[in-house]
Formats: C-alpha cells, sequence, structure tokens
C-alpha cells in the first residue's frame, strides 16, 4: 500500500515542473517563430482562427437571424462587415463559419489520415496478399481527381456535414496511407522489430507500439498538409452547392447560389467570406511546409 | 523493359476494373432508394406513387441482379454505348463529345500558360535558395494553392462589373468559329485555373531540383572548379528533367479537378459543368459513366508517364 502511494504521487507533476513544461511549450513556440517566421505567420493566423471558432457567442451575434430592415447594408460600426441580402450579419457569419470550417478540417483529416494510418501500418507489416490488395484499392482511389471523388461520394450520400466531413476524410486516406507504408516498409527490417518478435509479440503489439512511433513524423505532415486542403475542399464543396446545407454559415456557401447576384450591389458579400478561406487555407499550408522542413530528417539543417 | 511494360499495363487494367466497381457500389449504396432520391429532387416530403417509382426502376435497370447491371455498366462503357441522361433524355456521348473540346482547351491552355511560367520560376526558386527571390515565389506560389479559384474568379467578375463595365460572356463560341472571340472568352479563366497549375509545378520542381543540387556529384562538380552555369545547365538541369515528367502529368489532374469549379464560375459548357450539373439533380446514369470517364484518363496519363519516365531514364531502359 504505502509503496503505491509513492509512485502515485511521483507521478503527479509538482507546480515547479508544470511551469517548466509550459516554459518549455513556450520556448519550442518562439524558437519556431524565430526560425521559421513564415511558419510563424502561418502559426498565427491558425491561433486567431481557434480563438475566432471558440468565442464565436461573445463577439458575434446569431448567424442566421435575418433583419429584413438591414438587408445589404454597407459596412458600419454596427455590422463590421455589413449585412447580406436577408439582412444577416456578416460579421457573425463569418465567425461562426470559423467553426464550421475547422470542425470540419479536423474531423476529416483525424478520420482520414487515421484510416490512411492504419491501411499502411497493416500493408506494410504483413506484405504479400494483404499489402497488394490494399495497394490496388489505394491505386484506384489515387485514379479520380480529388475534388471529383468528395463529389461523387457526396452527391451519392447526400449533403449534411456528417457526409462532407466523411468524404473529405475519404479522399485523404490514399496519400496517408502511401508515406506511412513507405517508412513503415524500412522500419520493419530493423533489428529492434525483428528482436520485438523474437521475444514473442503479438503483431499489434509490434505494429501500434514498435513501428507506429517511428511513423508519426511522417505522418504529422501529411496530416496537417491535409488540414489545408480539407478546409478548401469543403469550401469548394459548398460553394457547389453539395457541402454544408444552405443556412449554415459555410464560407464556401456565403459565395454561392442567390449571393452571386449581389456581388454588383454589395461587393462586401464577394470579398469577406472568400478572403477567410484564402487566409484560413494559407495559414495552413505555410504552418505544414514549416512543419515539413523541421520534421523531415532529409531537410534538416537546410532552410 | 519488357516485362516493366506488360507489367505496368497489367497494373493499369487491373486498375480500371477497380475503379468501375468502386464507382458503381458508390451509386448503389446511396442511402435509400435511388428511385426516390431521382424522383424526389431531395425533396423529403410528400410520396411519389409506386408506379412512377417502379418507371424509374425500370429505365435504369435496377430491378435486374447486381451482377447484370455491372456487366451492361461496364460493357457498355467500353463499347461506347452510354445510355441517355436520367432527365434531358438525351445520349451521354453525344454530349460529352459536344463538351469535351471546351474542357480541353481550358486545361490545354492553363496548362501551356503554366508550363511557360511555373517550370523557370520552380528553377529559379531552387537554385536561388533562401534568397528574396525563392521567398517571393514561394509565398505567391503558395497562395495559389491556397486561394480557393471560385473567389478569385468572383473577384474578378465584380471588380469588372464594378468599374470596367465587363462582364463574362454568356454564350460560348468555338475556336474555330471565331478564334478572338473564343481566346477573349478563355482569358480569365486560363488566369485563374493556370495560377493554381503554375503554383503546383513550381512547388514541385523546385523540391526535385533541391534534391538533385544535393547529390555527390554536383559537389564533385563544383569542387572540380566548373563555372556555376556549367553545372547548372549540364549536371542539375539534366537530372532534373526526369520529375519534370511526373510533374506535367500531375498537374493534368490537378487542372482537371479545378476546371469543374473554374466551368462552373465562367459559365463554359465544358464536362464539369455537365457532371455538377447531373450530381446536383442526382441524374446517377451520367454521374456513374462521367466519373468513370475522368478516371480512366488519369489511369491513362499515369501509365503514359511511367512508361516514359521508364524510356527517360537508362537505369530502368536497360534493366
Amino acid at each position: 500500500m504505502a509503496t503505491q502511494s509513492t509512485i502515485d504521487s511521483s507521478n503527479i507533476l509538482q507546480p515547479k515542473e508544470r511551469i517548466n513544461i509550459f516554459a518549455k511549450t513556450l520556448k519550442a513556440i518562439l524558437k519556431f517563430y524565430k526560425k521559421k517566421p513564415l511558419g510563424g505567420l502561418g502559426l498565427t493566423i491558425l491561433l486567431i482562427m481557434i480563438v475566432m471558432a471558440v468565442f464565436a457567442p461573445i463577439i458575434a451575434v446569431d448567424p442566421l437571424q435575418t433583419d429584413y430592415n438591414q438587408m445589404i447594408q454597407a459596412p458600419s460600426l454596427e455590422h463590421f462587415f455589413g449585412t447580406d441580402d436577408l439582412g444577416r450579419d456578416l460579421w457573425s457569419r463569418i465567425i461562426y463559419g470559423a467553426r464550421i470550417s475547422l470542425y470540419v478540417g479536423f474531423l476529416s483529416v483525424i478520420f482520414g489520415c487515421g484510416i490512411g494510418l492504419v491501411v499502411g501500418l497493416v500493408g506494410a507489416f504483413y506484405g504479400g496478399w494483404v499489402d497488394t490488395t490494399l495497394q490496388r484499392f489505394i491505386d484506384a482511389m489515387m485514379a479520380f481527381p480529388s475534388l471529383i471523388l468528395a463529389l461523387t461520394i457526396v452527391a451519392t450520400l447526400g449533403s449534411g456535414i456528417d457526409k462532407v466531413i466523411m468524404a473529405i476524410g475519404i479522399v485523404q486516406i490514399p496519400r496517408a496511407s502511401r508515406v506511412v507504408r513507405s517508412q513503415a516498409l524500412a522500419i520493419r527490417e530493423m533489428d529492434y522489430v525483428t528482436a520485438a518478435r523474437a521475444i514473442g509479440c503479438k503483431d499489434t503489439r509490434i505494429m501500434f507500439l514498435h513501428i507506429l512511433p517511428q511513423v508519426t513524423a511522417p505522418w504529422l505532415i501529411i496530416a496537417s498538409a491535409g488540414l489545408g486542403t480539407a478546409i478548401l475542399t469543403e469550401a469548394s464543396l459548398s460553394f457547389l452547392g453539395l457541402g454544408v446545407p444552405a443556412p449554415d454559415p459555410a464560407w464556401g456557401g456565403m459565395l454561392s447560389g442567390r449571393a452571386r447576384d449581389y456581388y454588383t450591389v454589395a461587393p462586401w458579400m464577394a470579398i469577406w467570406p472568400g478572403f477567410f478561406i484564402a487566409m484560413a487555407v494559407y495559414g495552413f499550408n505555410l504552418f505544414g511546409d514549416a512543419l515539413r522542413d523541421i520534421l523531415d530528417p532529409r531537410l534538416r539543417g537546410s532552410q | 523493359m519488357q516485362r516493366y511494360i506488360f507489367r505496368r499495363i497489367l497494373l493499369g487494367i487491373l486498375t480500371m476494373f477497380i475503379v468501375s466497381m468502386i464507382i458503381f457500389a458508390m451509386v448503389r449504396i446511396a442511402p435509400g432508394d435511388v428511385a426516390y432520391t431521382i424522383a424526389s429532387q431531395g425533396d423529403e416530403e410528400g410520396t411519389i406513387p409506386e408506379e412512377i417509382l417502379e418507371e424509374i426502376r425500370e429505365q435504369l435497370g435496377l430491378n435486374e441482379p447486381l451482377l447484370t447491371q455491372y456487366k451492361n455498366y461496364f460493357v457498355g462503357f467500353i463499347t461506347l454505348d452510354w445510355g441517355v441522361s436520367y432527365f434531358s433524355q438525351q445520349s451521354i456521348s453525344k454530349e460529352f463529345l459536344r463538351r469535351f473540346p471546351v474542357t480541353f482547351e481550358l486545361m490545354f491552355l492553363s496548362i501551356m500558360v503554366s508550363m511557360c511560367l511555373g517550370l523557370p520560376l520552380g528553377a529559379l526558386m531552387a537554385l536561388r535558395q533562401d534568397t528574396w527571390i525563392d521567398y517571393s515565389a514561394r509565398v505567391f506560389s503558395l497562395a495559389g494553392l491556397s486561394v480557393p479559384n471560385f473567389w478569385s474568379a468572383t473577384l474578378i467578375i465584380t471588380i469588372g462589373m464594378l468599374y470596367f463595365n465587363w462582364a463574362p460572356q454568356v454564350s460560348y463560341v468555338s475556336f474555330f468559329e471565331d478564334p478572338m472571340g473564343n481566346l477573349t472568352l478563355y482569358f480569365w479563366p486560363v488566369l485563374t485555373l493556370g495560377w493554381i497549375v503554375m503554383a503546383t509545378q513550381a512547388r514541385m520542381l523546385r523540391s526535385s531540383m533541391l534534391e538533385v543540387l544535393r547529390q555527390d556529384y554536383v559537389r564533385t562538380a563544383q569542387a572540380k572548379g566548373l563555372s556555376e552555369r556549367v553545372v547548372t545547365m549540364r549536371h542539375v538541369i539534366r537530372n532534373a528533367m526526369l520529375p519534370v515528367v511526373t510533374v506535367i502529368s500531375f498537374t493534368i489532374i490537378v487542372s482537371m479537378g479545378g476546371s469543374v469549379i473554374t466551368e462552373q464560375i465562367f459559365n463554359l459548357p465544358g464536362i464539369g459543368n455537365y457532371l455538377i450539373q447531373a450530381m446536383s439533380r442526382r441524374d446517377y446514369p451520367v454521374v456513374q459513366i462521367v466519373v468513370l470517364l475522368l478516371s480512366f484518363w488519369i489511369i491513362i496519363i499515369n501509365l503514359l508517364t511511367d512508361l516514359l519516365y521508364a524510356w527517360l531514364d537508362p537505369r530502368i531502359r536497360y534493366s
């Protein structure tokens, strides 16, 4: 009993250590800003977007509330970005749109790249016919332009935010699984994996405890690059009217449909949603690029 | 080499089969009754009489066993008997042939424009790595991948209408009827699509050139005192030309996806336009044929790229 309690208390971080970890993370972030100014810019954009999404109820009003006395108002102090054809506050729609973009982006990447990770690991580990079959399916999925694959999936499943997440996730599977597989193939031949097998580790244990940690770096690179693509694809689907359904304030959807008739009367309706899509995707891409430079050992040492 | 070609072609054919099965399955596993979805047009309310549903099923051949359906689909596709659109009752192959030149010209012009700009830009970025040229070109090309083309196109149209009294033409003219009119029609679409394609090309070429620049033989060439120009022309460019083949084939795929949206905004009556129209109306006969066609196209392009690559690379050619 007594020994157990000592072990437990040593596992809990002491306040001093906690501050230490906090300081370390802060230091790492500062170093990142200094070493990769463009990546830092991307990270800043990301943080702004997350703040927008988290504090949406505080800094914005209801994005769905229509006000027929306030239709197509130019930007003013009352409505920072103006109002749309139904009198909805564009600023609020943009803020709440960040929620949709981030939600779809993160979930679809976790879903798609997660499946890709497992497919790649299993294929590389077992080899033989398992690998061949999986690879043929991945080949076939790569034969679709990604937007068209996502469109087809949404067109058959029907629209809705969950289906959009699924469609965009599926599109991410091939690339993630390719990268994980090629890395895992090399790791599989390492001595320590053979050693693990020799002492009788189970397949799943070898795969997830011994090989997985070694493939996380390339996986992270692919996943972070996938975030930008996912947000852009969501915007494109919504723009084409096959993404997030109408009343919800998706950035892409704000640029499509009836809104197109008002561009000359109300240019702000055309400017803001697209600007935020572009900034978000740009931020994710800059951040992903910097992350790749840092994590990819082949590029280490170069800028 | 012969074994490689044979193997590669067989793999291509296998991929085509799997792709056709995936598309076939996707259309069939759609939740709910396909006939109902088509008849109701996504409208959840109201019931549709059973006779109408039965008629749709009959017309789409949904009553036959799955294997027969798949056989009809695949054999029909191969023998160019693509059936008719559910809505317009027009032959799909006729519509496709009518629309194909529109998309082809858009893709061709975009790729040409971007090759003239993107490849030199990518090479320059690699050769002047970490200078202001590299940085500004990277910012510019990454913007090409980030700015949605439906937004850049929207801005162009809005600014054109507000300040220059210009609007995209509503009617389409083919190149053979009116060459100048056709090219002015394509100017902005090509520019918006070309930016994306160019960005992809420049970034891919930059990274593949950087890889070549780090090779030992480049260091040897520099160490023995060759001028920078000679090293670049003889050692770097020559070896970096191989990946260019892959870069170009990849950009064909990128431009195919991008053309869907570009056509939609600029009212070009191309394949992408056709596909979106069919998808929003749940016109499954059109969707399953057009998507299959596009992916066959990609498979063939990938196959040709691999073969060309093998032929260009002596290490593969003589093995």
